[in-house]
C-alpha cells in the first residue's frame, strides 16, 4: 500500500493566451502510493482536468517533474510515450463523445490490443474482448454493435473496457459517473470497486462531486486555481476540513437528507479567473479569515498536526 | 456465451451479422433521402443524366458529329426535337453525347481537388500550427482571385485539352475541401475520443485514419454533390472560351459557345445546352441538400 | 387567488389550495423508430405556495410534463388525453396565441438547465429584461427599471446599475441563472417551473442559488415545481415530491415521507443509489436491469421487470396512484393491497 507509483513535483502546465498567462496548474506536488484511491476535488476551472491530462502525457508540462516507477516521464519525447500508454489508462466524463461513433465496440477493445501487439491472432484476440466485455457485465454479442446502440451505463463500460485492454497499472477516473443517472452511477462505481479488487489497480480519481470522492476515497485532495489547498486521509480531512476553501466547499454540498438544510451561504463570490489569480493565497478574496499577510505571501503545502498537508497561513 | 465455447466459426457468424448491421445504417439513410422529395427528384434527374451519357448512342436519334447543309438552322420539330445547328448538326444528339464529357470531366474534376483538398485539409485541422497557417495562407491565395479567372491563367498556360480543363480547375478547387474538412476536423479534434485514441497509444496517422477520415466522411460525400455543379459549370465556362474541350467535340460549354453567334436566329441551340446544364446542376444540387439531411438529421433542425 | 384576465373558467375552480392540476395527461412522439409514449397517465397536484419537485432518471418524462404545461412540446408530439389545469382554465385548450399573451412570462414561467440558452447573445441585459415586461403596457420606462433593478438585488446581484448594460457572455453560469430568476420574477408570475436549475453550476454557486430561491419562496410565498435528477437539491428547498418512472408518477408524498418511509420499490431503490446516503461502496443499492424504451414500454406496472417484488398481477394490470396515508400516494400493487389489509 505504501509504496510509491507516481510522484508529482512542483507541476506546472501554463497556457499562452491573448489576455496573458492562464496557470491551470501552478505548481502541484503529490504522491499516488500504489493500490490506493486517490481523490481530488475542485470545481469547474481549478485545473483539475488539465492536471491528470499532464500527469498523462496528453498535455506536455510546461515545468516540474512526473516520477513514475522511478523514471521522470514530464518531458519524455511523444514516440517514447507508447509503453507509457500501455501503463495508465483514463476513463473520460462523457461516454457518448469518448467512444468513436464510426466504430465497433470490436474495433474500439480491438484496438488497445493491435496497437501494443498483445495478442498473437485473432482468436486470442476475440477471446480477450468477450473475456473483458463479461467482466464488464456486458454480453459479447455487443462487440457487433456501434456506440449509439448502446445505453450510457453500457457505453462506459465500453470505455472502462477499452482503457483496461492493456492491462494497466493505473486507471485515471475524469468524473466517470457525471454524465450518467444515479442508479446507474451506482452500478458503474460498484464495477470500478470490483475491477480494482481483482487486478490490483490503482485510481485516481477527480470529481466536482464531493459525495462521490467521499465514497471511493482512500486519500483526498482539494484543489483551487491551479493549487492544491489541501490534501490527507479522507476521513480526516471530511471529519475536520482545515482549509477554509475545503470547509466552504464542503459545507455547500447540499445533504440527502429532509433535516439537514445548507446553512447561511458557505463560499461567497465566484472563483477569479485563472488567468489573473488574486495575489498571495488565491482565496483570500473569499475568505473570511483572510489577514494580511495572505494578501502577500503565497502559503505552501506544509504537513500538520495528522500528517495532513494544508496551504494555509493560518497554520503555518 | 462464455468465452471458451466462441470459436472461429462463430467468430466469423458475428462478423456476418456485423456487416448485416453495417448495411442497415446505409439503410436508415436510405430511407430518409427517399422521404425527401426534392432529394428523389434530384437523384432522377441525375440518373437521367447518367443514363444518356452512358447509352448515348442508343438515346440520341442523329450521329452528333454528322453535317447536313440541307438542314441548317432547323427550329424543334419532330425531325428534330431540339431542332439543328449552324451545321445542319443534331442539337439534341450533341447535348446527349455532350453529358458523357460533362460527367467525365466533373467526376475528374471533383476527383482531383477532393484528394487534394481532404489530404490537405485533414493534415491542416489535425496538427494545426505552422502547417495549418502555410496551408491556409495558400488557401487563402488561391481563393483571393476569381476562381474563373484563375482557371483560365491555368488553362492558359497548359494549354486546351481534358486534362489540362481538369488541372486548371482543380488547382483552384481543392480550397474548397480543404477549408470545410479543416472546419470539420477542427471540432472532431476537440472530442474525448481523440484523447481517448492518444491515451491508448494511437500514432497521428492512425488517429487520422481511423477516428478523423471516417467522421468527416459523411461531410466530404455531401461536399461532392454539392461541388459537382460548380466543376460542371467551370468546365462548361472554360469550353464556352474556348480554352477547354474543342469543338467538333459534343460539349455542353462550346455548344452554347456556338449557339451564341446564332442567338437571333437559331435561340434553341444555346437555351437547350443552357437547360441541360441547369438540369443537371439541379439534379446535384437537390441529391447533396438531401443527403446532408439524411446523414446528419440533426443539421436542419438546429 | 389572482384570476386571470380574459380567460373564462372552462374547467370549475380547482379543489380549494390547488394551484395546478395535472389529470390523466398522456404525450406521445413520433420518431423514426416509432412511436414513443413519454407520459402515459400523469396525476400531479400543486399546491399553492409550495416547491414540488419532480424526480426521476433521464427520460423518465418530467422534463415534457414540464413543456406540456406551458405548451412548448416539439411538432412531432401529441397529447392524447388529459387536462392542465391551471386556476381553473385547461391550459391545453388554449390557443398559442393566448398561451403567449395570458399564461407564459406572466403566468407560468419557465427556467432551463443551461442559462446561456435563455438569454439572447445580442442584446444587454437591460433590453432583455424590459422586453420580458413588454405586454404591461400601463408601465412607463422607468417604471419598468424600477422593478427590474429591484428585483435584481432581490437575486443578491452586486452593482445592479453596471450589470444592466452588461451582455450575456461577460456573466459567469451563476450569475446568468439569477439574472433569469429576476427576469422571471419581473413579471410577478404564480408558478415557476425550474427544470434543473444548478445542474450546471459549481456546488459553490449552486448553493449560493439555492438559498436565493429559498428566501424568495419565504418572501413571494411563489410556487414552484422543480424539476431535477438530484436527490440532495430536493431535500435542501422542496415540499413535496413527485417521483416519476418510464412517463408515471409512481409515488407523491411530502418531503420527509419520500425520504424516511419511501413506499414504491422504485422510489427506494433510487434514495439508496444516491452518494451521500448511503457512504460505503458496498451498500449501494443496484436497480437490475435498465430504464425501458418508450417504444415499447413493459406491461402493466413498467418497473415491473426490474422489481423484485413483483408479482403476476404488476405484469397486466397498470397501478393506479392511491393515496394510502394522508397527502402520500404510491401506485404499487404490492403496496396498495398491504395497506388495504390493515
Amino acid at each position: 500500500m505504501d509504496k510509491v507509483l507516481i510522484e508529482v513535483e512542483d507541476l506546472k502546465k501554463h497556457y499562452h493566451t491573448s489576455k496573458g498567462t492562464l496557470k491551470a496548474v501552478d505548481g502541484v506536488s503529490l504522491v499516488i502510493r500504489k493500490g490506493e484511491t486517490f481523490g481530488l476535488v475542485g470545481e469547474s476551472g481549478c485545473g483539475k482536468s488539465t492536471l491528470i491530462r499532464t500527469i498523462l502525457r496528453l498535455l506536455y508540462p510546461t515545468s516540474g517533474k512526473i516520477i513514475f516507477e522511478g523514471r521522470n516521464i514530464a518531458h519524455l519525447h511523444e514516440k517514447d510515450l507508447k509503453d507509457l500508454r500501455k501503463r495508465m489508462g483514463i476513463v473520460f466524463q462523457d461516454p457518448h463523445s469518448s467512444l468513436n461513433p464510426r466504430m465497433t465496440i470490436f474495433d474500439i477493445l480491438a484496438r488497445p490490443l493491435k496497437i501494443h501487439k498483445i495478442v498473437k491472432n485473432r482468436d486470442d484476440m476475440v477471446l480477450r474482448i468477450v473475456e473483458i466485455l463479461k467482466l464488464m457485465g456486458l454480453q459479447a454479442e455487443h462487440m457487433i454493435r456501434f456506440p449509439h446502440e448502446l445505453s450510457g451505463g453500457q457505453k462506459q463500460r465500453v470505455a472502462i473496457a477499452r482503457a483496461l485492454m492493456v492491462e494497466p497499472e493505473i486507471l485515471f477516473l475524469d468524473e466517470p459517473t457525471s454524465a450518467l443517472d444515479v442508479s446507474v452511477q451506482a452500478k458503474i462505481l460498484k464495477l470500478l470497486d470490483k475491477v480494482k479488487k481483482q487486478r490490483n489497480l490503482t485510481y485516481f480519481y477527480i470529481s466536482h462531486d464531493i459525495n462521490l470522492i467521499r465514497v471511493v476515497s482512500d486519500r483526498i485532495a482539494v484543489m483551487y486555481l491551479g493549487k492544491i489547498v489541501e490534501l490527507g486521509e479522507k476521513d480526516l480531512v471530511f471529519q475536520k476540513p482545515l482549509h477554509p476553501y475545503t470547509n466552504g466547499l464542503f459545507r455547500s454540498v447540499p445533504i440527502p437528507d429532509p433535516d439537514v438544510k445548507i446553512e447561511k451561504i458557505p463560499l461567497e463570490g465566484e472563483v477569479p479567473s485563472p488567468v489573473n489569480p488574486p495575489s498571495g493565497c488565491r482565496f483570500h478574496p473569499r475568505c473570511e479569515f483572510a489577514k494580511s499577510v495572505c494578501k502577500g505571501k503565497e502559503p505552501k503545502l506544509m504537513k500538520v498536526e495528522d500528517g495532513r498537508m494544508v496551504a494555509c497561513h493560518l497554520y503555518q | 456465451m462464455t468465452s471458451e465455447d466462441l470459436s472461429y466459426e462463430q467468430l466469423k457468424k458475428e462478423i456476418k451479422r456485423l456487416k448485416r448491421k453495417r448495411s442497415s445504417q446505409v439503410n436508415l439513410v436510405w430511407k430518409r433521402f427517399t422521404k425527401n422529395r426534392l432529394a428523389l427528384i434530384g437523384f432522377i434527374m441525375v440518373s437521367i443524366v447518367i443514363f444518356m451519357a452512358i447509352f448515348s448512342p442508343i438515346v440520341s436519334p442523329y450521329d452528333p458529329y454528322k453535317t447536313n447543309p440541307l438542314e441548317r438552322f432547323k427550329p424543334p420539330s419532330m425531325k428534330h426535337i431540339l431542332g439543328t445547328d449552324a451545321l445542319g448538326r443534331d442539337v439534341f444528339s450533341r447535348l446527349v453525347y455532350g453529358s458523357r464529357i460533362a460527367l467525365e470531366i466533373g467526376a475528374l474534376i471533383v476527383l482531383f481537388e477532393g484528394m487534394i483538398g481532404i489530404s490537405l485539409g485533414l493534415i491542416s485541422g489535425y496538427f494545426g500550427g505552422v502547417v495549418d497557417k502555410v496551408i491556409m495562407w495558400l488557401v487563402d491565395v488561391l481563393r483571393s482571385f476569381p476562381i474563373v479567372v484563375l482557371a483560365l491563367a491555368i488553362a492558359g498556360i497548359l494549354g486546351q485539352g481534358v486534362i489540362n480543363v481538369v488541372i486548371a480547375l482543380g488547382t483552384v478547387g481543392w480550397t474548397s475541401y480543404a477549408r470545410m474538412v479543416r472546419s470539420k476536423v477542427l471540432t472532431i479534434k476537440e472530442l474525448d475520443y481523440i484523447e481517448a485514441a492518444r491515451s491508448i497509444g494511437e500514432s497521428n496517422l492512425s488517429i487520422i485514419l481511423r477516428y478523423v477520415f471516417p467522421n468527416v466522411l459523411p461531410t466530404v460525400i455531401v461536399m461532392v454533390y454539392l461541388m459537382m455543379p460548380t466543376a460542371l459549370i467551370a468546365s462548361a465556362t472554360l469550353s464556352f472560351l474556348g480554352l477547354g474541350v474543342q469543338p467538333p467535340t459534343a460539349d455542353w460549354g462550346s455548344i452554347i459557345a456556338e449557339g451564341r453567334m446564332y442567338l437571333l436566329k437559331a435561340p434553341w441551340i444555346s437555351t437547350s445546352a443552357g437547360f441541360f446544364i441547369m438540369f443537371t446542376v439541379l439534379g446535384f444540387n437537390f441529391i447533396g441538400d438531401g443527403l446532408r439531411d439524411a446523414l446528419d438529421p440533426t443539421s436542419r433542425r438546429n | 387567488m389572482r384570476s386571470i384576465r380574459h380567460l373564462e373558467e372552462t374547467e370549475g375552480v380547482n379543489s380549494v389550495g390547488t394551484l395546478l392540476e395535472i389529470r390523466d395527461l398522456k404525450v406521445s412522439f413520433d420518431t423514426e423508430e416509432g412511436k414513443v409514449e413519454a407520459l402515459d397517465g400523469v396525476n400531479l397536484k400543486v399546491k399553492e405556495g409550495e416547491f414540488h419537485a419532480l424526480i426521476g432518471e433521464t427520460g423518465c418524462g418530467k422534463t415534457v410534463t414540464g413543456l406540456t404545461i406551458l405548451g412548448l412540446l416539439d411538432n412531432n408530439a401529441k397529447i392524447e388525453n388529459g387536462q392542465v389545469i391551471y386556476k381553473g382554465i385547461d391550459l391545453l385548450k388554449l390557443t398559442e396565441k393566448q398561451l403567449q399573451q395570458q399564461i407564459r412570462g406572466k403566468e407560468i414561467t419557465m427556467i432551463f438547465q443551461d442559462p446561456s440558452t435563455s438569454l439572447d447573445p445580442i442584446f444587454t441585459i437591460e433590453e432583455q429584461m424590459l422586453e420580458a415586461l413588454e405586454n404591461e403596457l400601463e408601465l412607463t420606462k422607468e417604471e419598468k427599471l424600477k422593478i427590474i433593478t429591484e428585483e435584481l438585488r432581490k437575486v443578491k446581484l452586486p452593482d445592479v446599475e453596471e450589470l444592466l448594460k452588461k451582455y450575456p457572455h461577460q456573466l459567469s453560469g451563476g450569475m446568468k441563472q439569477r439574472v433569469m430568476i429576476a427576469m422571471m420574477l419581473s413579471c410577478r408570475p404564480s408558478l415557476l417551473i425550474a427544470d434543473e436549475p444548478t445542474t450546471a453550476l459549481d456546488v459553490s454557486t449552486q448553493a449560493q442559488f439555492l438559498k436565493i430561491l429559498e428566501d424568495l419562496k419565504r418572501e413571494t410565498k411563489i410556487t414552484a415545481i422543480y424539476i431535477t435528477h438530484n436527490l440532495a437539491v430536493v431535500s435542501e428547498i422542496c415540499d413535496t415530491v413527485s417521483v416519476m418512472y418510464a412517463g408515471r408518477i409512481v409515488e407523491t408524498a411530502s418531503l420527509k415521507e419520500i425520504f424516511l418511509n419511501p413506499q414504491h420499490p422504485y422510489t427506494y431503490k433510487l434514495l439508496h443509489s444516491v452518494l451521500g446516503i448511503e457512504t460505503d461502496i458496498e451498500q449501494l443499492q443496484e436497480i437490475p436491469g435498465s430504464v425501458p424504451k418508450l417504444i415499447n414500454p413493459p406491461s402493466g406496472c413498467r418497473f415491473h421487470p426490474r422489481c423484485e417484488e413483483a408479482k403476476d398481477i404488476c405484469k397486466t394490470k397498470i397501478p393506479k396512484l392511491q393515496e394510502i396515508s394522508d397527502g402520500h400516494f404510491v401506485a404499487c400493487h404490492k403496496r396498495v393491497m398491504e395497506w388495504t389489509k390493515c
